[in-house]
């Protein structure tokens, strides 16, 4: 996975789309659309809400193009924007939800100041197809049912001879070992950060 | 509530996590969790930032095993070819326009002068962001610049999604803390009804619920207070601005702390008017008080609250000073509530 190499993209995208590129436009749109409707389903529960925010935030895009000369990444631009529409939509939304307002006080938690390392949705699922390849092997054998055949927990545990306490441990396991991947691509993402600065 | 504390501290599994934050963090994340869940998870999180790491793997491990919708549904290029009907419309908008004021301008001189005055068509251009919060909530964000902000309850923001060349404008009602990123080049404005605070890199409370007041608290740095008649003052780190009727005074805080510690979910009260605390509960709270005693009004109060609602803060103030809150008007269909307030 290369994901700083995409920066280069980025910028001339988006030098591109401030001439009034169109098509240039298309491309930036493509490459992130589906990753921030994703990226959304933090924030609202139904996806036809998300596209509508992530569409509107291209649209800005569009119309502002003149003064984007001087937004100097245009991914981090775009996941603020997002979050930030999302946030006003949750607000609105606070009159017929009860709870709202409280899931906002969780919102610091959530939230990160993005930048061009933060991961999207498809670098995320890449990142864990690769930690696959290195799951022990039992574990990889139940999370294979599990996540590729689309067995229920009852199934794996009738069709390997053990109990469904031990698949949902296993299960678990497994998924605490994409979740130290992840934490150990983050760390060197930081690490790799402090050099650079 | 001690004993969830000790569970979570002690009993831990593989993940780090005690089951009970375990399934708390499953509650938030498919939005089944209730006020007093969010406020468990929240006291956790806060504890360390250990606890706020493993929580953002546990998300993102969840966005990609449990996503809340498909993401083979999404359909990009559906998507993109109902973004490019609006882009034409906007555009055809703008044809249509020009040609019209082509044809028209010669004739109704003096209307399209009036109709064109300056700075529309400059300002069209750039998208304004609004971004508003409930009574009781509050949000934090970062803007384009990099700075961040917080704004409290009942309280809207509004900026350009691209700063203009020249300065970082902000229009704000309510109340905001700012970190503002250092740029000498680009001042950073906040614009109230009263006042603009002007700062090029720093960290400052702006408190402009009602009109004709304006509370300007600064931590680090150094602000400029504008006010609209042209006069303007300078603020130190500690001190704190108090426009009120045209009336400025410039006090020493004595903890910077308590003007800004809603920003972390607490509301601090200390030694303060009881006159003062109702106001400020107004503030963040769809709710009025009429205190029917005004030697009663100066009872001094302490007391630090962290996600009550407005009805067990009444309560606990009822308990404390002690008085009897009554309502006397029903707030329903969004109307405020109002209280009459005796000493008990």
């Amino acid at each position: 996975m290369n994901i700083s190499c995409c920066d280069n993209d980025d910028k001339l995208l988006l030098s591109a789309i401030c001439k009034g590129d169109s098509r240039a436009f298309d491309c930036l749109f493509r490459k992130y659309y589906a990753d921030l409707v994703m990226f959304c389903g933090r924030f609202l529960q139904r996806k036809e809400d998300c596209e509508d925010v992530v569409q509107s935030v291209f649209l800005i895009l569009w119309k502002s193009r003149a003064k984007m000369n001087d937004v100097l990444n245009i991914k981090q631009w775009l996941l603020r924007s997002t979050q930030n529409s999302c946030l006003n939509k949750l607000n609105h939304q606070t009159v017929v939800q009860r709870y709202s307002a409280d899931y906002l006080l969780l919102m610091p938690y959530f939230s990160e100041d993005y930048s061009s390392n933060t991961l999207l949705y498809s670098d995320l699922v890449k990142l864990v197809a690769s930690a696959e390849a290195t799951l022990g092997e039992k574990e990889a054998e139940v999370w294979n049912m599990s996540r590729h055949k689309g067995m229920k927990y009852a199934e794996i545990a009738a069709a390997l001879g053990i109990s469904v306490r031990t698949v949902e441990d296993r299960v678990a396991r497994a998924k605490n070992h994409f979740r130290r991947t992840l934490d150990r691509y983050w760390s060197t993402v930081l690490f790799l950060f402090l050099f650079m600065d | 509530m001690y004993n969830d504390k000790i569970d979570m501290d002690t009993k831990t599994n593989t993940s780090g996590t005690s089951p009970e934050v375990d399934i708390l963090m499953k509650k938030v994340l498919k939005g089944t969790a209730d006020r007093n869940d969010i406020s468990i998870l929240r006291e956790w999180l806060s504890a360390s930032e250990d606890n706020q790491r493993l929580f953002k793997q546990k998300c993102a491990v969840t966005e990609v095993f449990e996503p809340i919708f498909n993401p083979d549904d999404i359909d990009t290029e559906k998507a993109l070819s109902k973004i490019h009907r609006q882009m034409r419309k906007s555009v055809a908008w703008r044809k249509f326009a020009s040609h019209f004021a082509a044809a028209v301008i010669p004739l109704l001189c003096v209307a399209a002068l009036y109709f064109f005055v300056p700075g529309r068509g400059a300002q069209e251009d750039v998208a304004v962001v609004s971004l508003s919060t409930p009574y009781g909530g509050m949000l934090q964000t970062v803007l384009p610049d990099s700075s961040r902000v917080w704004l409290n309850a009942n309280s809207t923001l509004e900026y350009p999604a691209v700063f203009d060349m020249d300065e970082r404008k902000v229009i704000l009602e309510g109340e905001g803390y700012f970190e503002v990123r250092a740029d000498k080049a680009h001042p950073f404005i906040v614009s109230t009804d009263n006042v603009d605070v002007v700062a090029t890199g720093t960290a400052f409370n702006v408190n402009a619920y009602t009109k004709s007041s304006v509370d300007v608290t600064l931590l680090e740095g150094l602000v400029d207070v504008k006010l609209g008649d042209n006069r303007a003052f300078t603020i130190r780190p500690g001190e704190k601005l108090s426009l009120k009727d045209n009336a400025v005074e410039i006090l020493k805080e004595s903890s910077n702390h308590k003007s800004c510690s809603w920003k972390n979910g607490v509301l601090i009260f200390d030694n303060d008017r009881l006159d003062i605390v109702f106001a400020r509960l107004s503030q963040i709270y769809p709710v009025d008080f009429i205190i029917k005693d005004n030697a009663f009004a100066q009872t001094r109060y302490h007391a630090t609250f962290g996600g009550e609602s407005i009805y067990d803060i009444i309560h606990l103030l009822e308990i404390a000073v002690p008085m009897r809150c009554i309502p006397v008007k029903n707030g329903q269909d969004g109307q405020r509530m109002t209280y009459e307030v005796y000493p008990e």
